[in-house]
């Protein structure tokens, strides 16, 4: 019988964990979050991004209420914890007591959107100098996949059984759109995690919306799609598919703003 | 005010500054100057992204005590138990606030806080200028609670009174100083028609009609 990996003698390379090839920000161990959820790879490419750019030691990132939560004790960033909803205002206290920081807030739609809607909207507003990032995957992820205010029509929850209804449940919120045409807004997109492509052009988001802030042209805002099959109620390997058919058509991916692209 | 200030900057916690309807209706002269309470611990735990990557970030946050590399990692529960000790801390190094007059020889005392205690310092004083031996006490920190003092004031006394505008909010914690000596409600909800004005109940001479009736029907002063 063919042995395709030989067992007779020590392996030419050492073998490689996880670890090795996790980015410097990250430190080792692995994260808690379910198989398929598309949080961490988002996670990934901020602190990729920061790094790239430069901001490494300028960094603080302000955490929402989230299964993302569980990431703040693993990055080698500081990080200071919000209460729900709360973290664009936070942000805006340390952005303004250290000018020079880069100063980014990671939250989840349940977390902005439901919980804490009028933090990021008057921090939009004010045009702070801050980037606020959404991982927007429709549900109350934590406790278990309820519906939220971006929750796209049609689309199943733990109270929504029968999918998302108008009539019963009011329509969901566009974030990006929402926001994108207040005055103190510099920077708005929307990306994904679906896919190496979308975590790509996520990425490259990412550094418009962290450019903006570091320029101290205003707001900045991504919206970044994530899969959630635990509380979609899906297999794992169809979320990706499932974030593109379903959400992807109503919340849509690509740069909505970009004031300084607008005004040169 | 000042002194909140000071207490949640040195002990990292927050001090509750407890204001009533009054206070927001009203204004007075008030002396704004600066108040030196002695220099602060330092600000080694504030964030200013200048330890993202260098392997020891800081971290401030109520659920993730450290981070999951540090030295000395501690977990939410210890971090919760070791909450219990601050807090003993905290109270061993503040002394309670509280105001007190006329109660050496009081056979009654009335215990009040906030705006209401204005008035009824003032009934009191009124009261003892009749001959009435009464006496007032009011605390000014609601925790840590003027308990032991408010035991000493209260020794020569055979009635004590609470006087509050609302259903029963302190005469908890009076009861629960003065131990098995019964407090007795003296106050209690005030609304003018309009249900937002100000109270009614809240004058000298109703505050004062009060007093009386208390030291009469638990039997002390005229009348008696």
């Amino acid at each position: 019988m063919k042995c395709y990996v030989p067992t007779d003698a020590p392996p030419l390379e050492p073998a490689r964990l996880v670890d090795d090839f996790a980015p410097p920000l990250i430190l080792p161990g692995a994260h808690k979050l379910c198989a398929g959820c598309g949080e961490p790879a988002a996670m990934r490419a901020v602190v990729e991004m920061i790094e790239a750019m430069g901001f490494t030691n300028r960094t603080v990132g302000v955490f929402g209420i989230g299964c993302y939560t569980s990431f703040s004790p693993g990055l080698d960033v500081e990080v200071m914890q919000a209460l729900h909803g709360r973290a664009p205002s936070l942000a805006t206290g340390l952005k303004r007591v250290h000018p020079n920081s880069i100063v980014f807030t990671l939250q989840g739609d349940g977390d902005m959107v439901n919980e804490g809607l009028q933090e990021v909207i008057h921090t939009a507003a004010r045009g702070e100098n801050v980037t606020c990032i959404m991982l927007n995957n429709g549900v109350f992820g934590e406790t278990g996949g309820h519906m939220t205010a971006t929750t796209v029509l049609g689309q199943r929850t733990k109270n929504s059984l029968e999918g998302r209804n108008a009539k019963k449940h009011g329509y969901p919120i566009k974030m990006a759109e929402m926001l994108a045409p207040l005055d103190g807004v510099a920077y708005v997109a929307r990306g994904a995690t679906n896919n190496a492509r979308n975590i790509f052009r996520t990425r490259k988001m990412l550094r418009g919306a962290l450019a903006a802030q570091d320029q101290k042209r205003g707001f900045s805002f991504v919206e970044i799609l994530t899969m959630c099959p635990t509380g979609w109620f899906i297999e794992t390997a169809e979320a990706p598919d499932y974030l593109h058919d379903k959400m992807a058509s109503f919340h849509r991916m690509g740069v909505i703003k970009d004031a300084a692209a607008a005004s040169a | 005010m000042q002194l909140a200030f000071y207490l949640a900057d040195k002990f990292r916690n927050p001090v509750m500054f407890m204001g009533d309807y009054y206070l927001a209706h009203v204004f007075e002269a008030v002396d704004t100057g600066a108040v030196d309470f002695g220099a602060l611990p330092r600000k080694d735990w504030a964030l200013d992204g200048s330890s993202s990557g260098t392997g020891n970030a800081r971290i401030v946050s109520s659920i993730m005590p450290t981070k999951r590399n540090a030295p000395v990692y501690v977990d939410y529960g210890t971090y919760l138990e070791t909450s219990g000790e601050k807090i003993a801390v905290m109270e061993r190094q503040m002394e309670p606030m509280y105001e007190q007059g006329s109660c050496e020889d009081a056979d009654c005392v009335i215990v009040a806080y906030g705006t209401p205690a204005r008035i009824v310092r003032y009934v009191v004083g009124q009261l003892r200028a009749e001959g009435l031996r009464v006496g007032f006490f009011r605390p000014v920190t609601l925790w840590p609670f003027p308990s032991a003092q408010l035991v000493a004031a209260t020794r020569s006394a055979r009635g004590i009174g609470v006087y509050e505008l609302n259903a029963g909010q302190m005469i908890d914690d009076v009861r629960l100083a003065v131990r098995d000596r019964n407090a007795i409600s003296i106050g209690g909800l005030s609304f003018d028609s309009s249900g937002f004005g100000i109270a009614p109940e809240l004058t000298p001479r109703k505050v004062a009609m009060r007093i009386r009736k208390f030291m009469a029907e638990s039997g002390q002063g005229p009348g008696a």
